[in-house]
């Protein structure tokens, strides 16, 4: 039966035809997709390094694809003049002038195994090679995942280990100033896209000696590098083992961004908000690691994952800390007024101007009615409409580049607006409302925070439409419930004002710079805290 | 079990209990009856809650010195397995009626000084399926809520009565707290059909209140600040009105809120004060209903809360429904009698129990002398 409607709404589709959907899986069924048993994860590669020069080399080849895949570099030399050896590295993953300076140059000198004895790889990493990184293995996953990753590795003659080199030296963006994170009076330098140089601007600014970076892969056999950071006897021994119980569960190949290690690792994902704080600032995650959080960073992401994260900790900016006290404060004040009427506002003013006009003054509603008296659409209808163009315009500044950006940004705001209330197509009130609304959202510091606050305001616009002042209080509590049980790592969101936790610390108002000494009461951390 | 209790502090309890006894107190209490013979409710309504506090305070007394962890674990030492069963029952059914009654009248506030074109339905549509969304993320998220507003919503309680001082007149009130001593009494006992569950449902989640002595605290002090509260709005309607006048009115609060913005160039912020407390009703009736959940499933469910508070929830949309269409009258029975059906049985539990536990520590002692 359910065949004979299928194909009854194949339209006469003839057999044989060929369609982009019949994949070598077969047809996909009617609704949504066959589902399919996911494959069994590649079992890992057990092998040792074998003694026979050819037998590992081969053993590469195939690994690397060589035949087809010409990155991978196998130069076969004498070492020492005596024995012969090899080394393999990924070109341009390594630098060139370290492999031939220091391991090939070093390793043909005659002479060099005059005195060795023993281990023949360790004694050539420890008496011929001159790098400073330098490691031997007998596991063949290590020596791939190492040459993978830009080291070297050196094969030699009847010996079952290999000897790897940190030879890492590909291109890299240098240090450069934040993009969206900007702040007047303080450090102008952000992560960029390499891992190493990424812990060295953290280790820069932190000088404890219980910091540490553990290093881990992810990503099923994608293997991304990525450093989890923390100290040491003072961050939660529970909330560390959570992140990396969260991390070694990733089994998926595409973790190639910081957000998408951020989705596959969270607890909600449906939640508009976001649970873990991504900056591209080294000093405030080095100030947020002092406070006993842990720092994620990935391989070839220029952000920071900061786990956990509260409401209170995305709305703050990293200047607050470097302004003086009252300003500091006023600055807050400022950026929460701004969220809420951000939130807010759109829909209040729908809710007022359609049901509820009663709480308005006549001048104010002669005003609003004055000015939507040519406009043909529903002032809902009008509302949502200029909020999407507000996130149009807001998009497309934000992807052309530089300059045209700013451009986007005036043509789309003033002149737009301009021209659609000489159209009639909006009135100047709404496009006022709207207006303050984008100034608003604009004071949230965190961007995936600005995206959660688009969300509310639509939807509760879209309630304020439907149910006036009842829909936007309905909802409002709904939303409000959402972030009460919303927890990120363990910690409640809306901590530490609600539950209330033993931090003396203002949440809204900025605090005494003396009150960093300790550690935040809601981290629970190993030492005395706030 | 998945109860959803969580984890909450006293803050949270307080703030909860607080909006619970308020919401109850103000908007529950205050139908015509309560001004029939004179407008003594500034004694009576907090006088309600008092005596709420004192079965409560009473029966944490009797939990702590029988070392039970909750009410319900009371009832069983008190009474044993099966009249526990019955009153947990009666605290499931009055949980539930509290929770009707105060969607009950707000929905009936918002459709008829508000949304007066359209039916209560619809009205009822978009209350219920917000107080089912709280109540079935648990204690924890209701009591964090709370925390949320209960500041805001008591700030603007107290800010709603400072507006209309200059129509305060002391005459209005009658009658005075020492005459009539016996109606007032007999006002505030009757009131307590809707201040008593609040304050069980929190010593039957004394482990989600880590303890009774933390739920005790935050009882106390959320009982106190409503008592603070409930008199001061009572005052300021009794002196704004004469019960001549509130007998025939419908939501006191509300009138008194319309008289600040006569002749006022501020904006009208009646409909605005209504909404705001429209939130504390939403928190009140997700503590009632989750409540019942709660107990219900401590008794006869092992498994899941959430089913049991969605299916609550729509028979509670059921009962208003049906109310709406004027069918329902059985929930007045539980105004009439809900008090003596409260103070009666848990007043006994807690002097058994109390009891109990004092001949079983003598019964120790001695044992340990032999």
């Amino acid at each position: 039966m359910l065949d004979r409607i299928i194909r009854f709404f194949r339209f006469g589709r003839q057999d044989g035809e060929f369609e982009l959907l019949e994949t070598e899986r077969g047809i996909p069924e009617f609704w949504g997709s066959a589902r399919e048993e996911a494959p069994l994860p590649e079992q890992e590669d057990t092998r040792k390094v074998c003694k026979s020069l050819a037998e590992n080399e081969e053993r590469l080849r195939i690994s690397f694809r060589a035949d087809i895949n010409s990155d991978l570099i196998l130069r076969p030399f004498t070492l020492g003049g005596k024995i012969p050896a090899f080394l393999a590295y990924l070109n341009g993953m390594a630098d060139t002038d370290q492999v031939s300076d220091f391991i090939l140059r070093d390793g043909m000198r005659p002479g060099c195994l005059d005195h060795a004895r023993g281990n023949l790889a360790r004694y050539t990493m420890e008496n011929v090679f001159t790098m400073g990184e330098a490691e031997t293995t007998e596991a063949w996953a290590d020596v791939k995942q190492a040459v993978m990753e830009g080291r070297s590795a050196v094969f030699i003659e009847a010996c079952g280990q290999a000897v790897l080199m940190d030879t890492r030296g590909f291109e890299h963006r240098s240090v450069t100033e934040p993009q969206a994170e900007k702040v007047v009076r303080g450090p102008q330098e952000a992560f960029v896209e390499n891992l190493r140089t990424n812990i060295t601007l953290l280790r820069r600014i932190l000088h404890t000696e219980d910091l540490v970076c553990e290093m881990r892969g992810a990503g099923g056999d994608n293997g991304i590098r990525l450093a989890i950071l923390y100290r040491e006897g003072i961050t939660n021994i529970t909330l560390v083992e959570e992140v990396k119980r969260r991390l070694a569960q990733i089994d998926t190949r595409t973790v190639i961004g910081m957000g998408v290690l951020e989705q596959l690792t969270e607890e909600h994902s449906l939640s508009p908000f976001p649970q873990v704080l991504q900056t591209e600032r080294p000093d405030r995650s080095a100030a947020l690691l002092m406070q006993g959080h842990v720092v994620v960073l990935l391989d070839g992401s220029p952000f920071a994952s900061v786990m956990p994260a509260t409401l209170f900790t995305l709305m703050t900016s990293p200047e607050d800390v470097y302004m003086r006290r009252p300003q500091g404060s006023i600055i807050r004040i400022v950026r929460y007024i701004g969220a809420m009427i951000s939130i807010l506002l759109p829909a209040f003013f729908l809710a007022l101007a359609l049901y509820h006009q009663g709480l308005l003054s006549t001048e104010v509603l002669t005003t609003v009615i004055a000015s939507r008296k040519m406009v043909f659409a529903p002032i809902g209808a009008e509302m949502i409409f200029l909020l999407v163009v507000f996130q149009l315009i807001r998009e497309a500044g934000m992807r052309v580049p530089g300059n045209i950006g700013q451009a986007i940004g005036i043509i789309g705001g003033l002149i737009l607006g301009q021209a659609a209330v000489a159209a009639n197509l909006a009135s100047s009130v709404v496009l006022i409302v709207v207006a303050l609304t984008g100034l608003g959202n604009f004071c949230i510091p965190d961007y995936s925070t600005q995206l959660a606050a688009a969300f509310f305001r639509l939807t509760l616009t879209i309630a304020a439409w439907i149910g006036g002042l009842l829909g936007v209080i309905c909802l409002m509590t709904v939303f409000l419930a959402w972030m009460a049980s919303l927890k990120s790592y363990g910690v409640p969101f809306l901590a530490p004002f609600s539950p209330k936790a033993h931090s003396q610390k203002p949440m809204i108002l900025r605090g005494r710079l003396t009150m960093h000494q300790q550690a935040e009461d809601i981290m629970n951390t190993q030492e005395e805290t706030l | 079990m998945k109860l959803c209790q969580g984890r909450v502090g006293k803050q949270e309890g307080a703030n909860l209990i607080g909006i619970a006894l308020v919401s109850s107190a103000l908007f529950v209490l205050d139908i015509a009856e309560a001004y029939q013979y004179g407008n003594g409710t500034y004694v009576s309504f907090p006088g309600a809650i008092l005596l709420a506090l004192v079965l409560f305070l009473l029966l944490a007394g009797a939990m702590r010195a029988s070392g039970q962890k909750d009410l319900l674990a009371l009832m069983d030492f008190a009474f044993g397995k099966f009249v526990g069963n019955i009153l947990s029952a009666l605290i499931c059914v009055l949980l539930f009626a509290n929770a009707y009654f105060l969607i009950s009248r707000f929905a009936t506030m918002v459709h008829a000084l508000v949304f007066m074109e359209v039916t209560l339905f619809p009205v009822l549509l978009w209350i219920v399926p917000v107080v089912i969304y709280i109540a079935f993320h648990g204690f924890e998220c209701i009591a964090r809520i709370a925390k949320c507003f209960g500041v805001i919503l008591g700030a603007c309680l107290l800010l709603s009565l400072l507006f209309p001082i200059d129509g305060y007149e002391a005459y209005r009130l009658f009658p005075l707290p020492l005459n009539h001593w016996d109606t007032i009494a007999a006002d505030a006992f009757t009131g307590t059909f809707a201040t008593i569950p609040a304050m069980l449902a929190l010593l039957c989640m004394a482990q989600g209140m880590q303890g009774v002595q933390s739920a005790k605290k935050a009882g106390i002090i959320g009982a106190a600040v409503s008592i603070g509260l409930v008199a001061a709005v009572q005052v300021a309607i009794g002196m704004t009105f004469t019960y001549t006048e509130l007998q025939n009115m419908f939501v006191p609060l509300y009138r008194l809120n319309l008289k600040l913005v006569q002749e006022s160039y501020f904006f009208r912020l009646d409909k605005m004060l209504l909404f705001l407390w429209l939130i504390g009703a939403l928190i009140a009736g997700a503590y009632y209903l989750y409540g019942a959940g709660f107990v219900f499933c401590r008794r006869w469910s092992r498994y899941d809360i959430r089913p049991a508070v969605i299916a609550a929830g729509i028979i509670l949309l059921c009962c208003l429904t049906t109310e709406h269409m004027g069918q329902l009258q059985a929930f007045q029975v539980v105004r009439q009698y809900g008090s003596w059906l409260l103070v009666v049985p848990f007043t006994a539990a807690a002097a058994v129990a109390l009891v109990k536990s004092h001949f079983l520590k003598k019964k120790g002692q001695t044992d340990e002398k032999a």
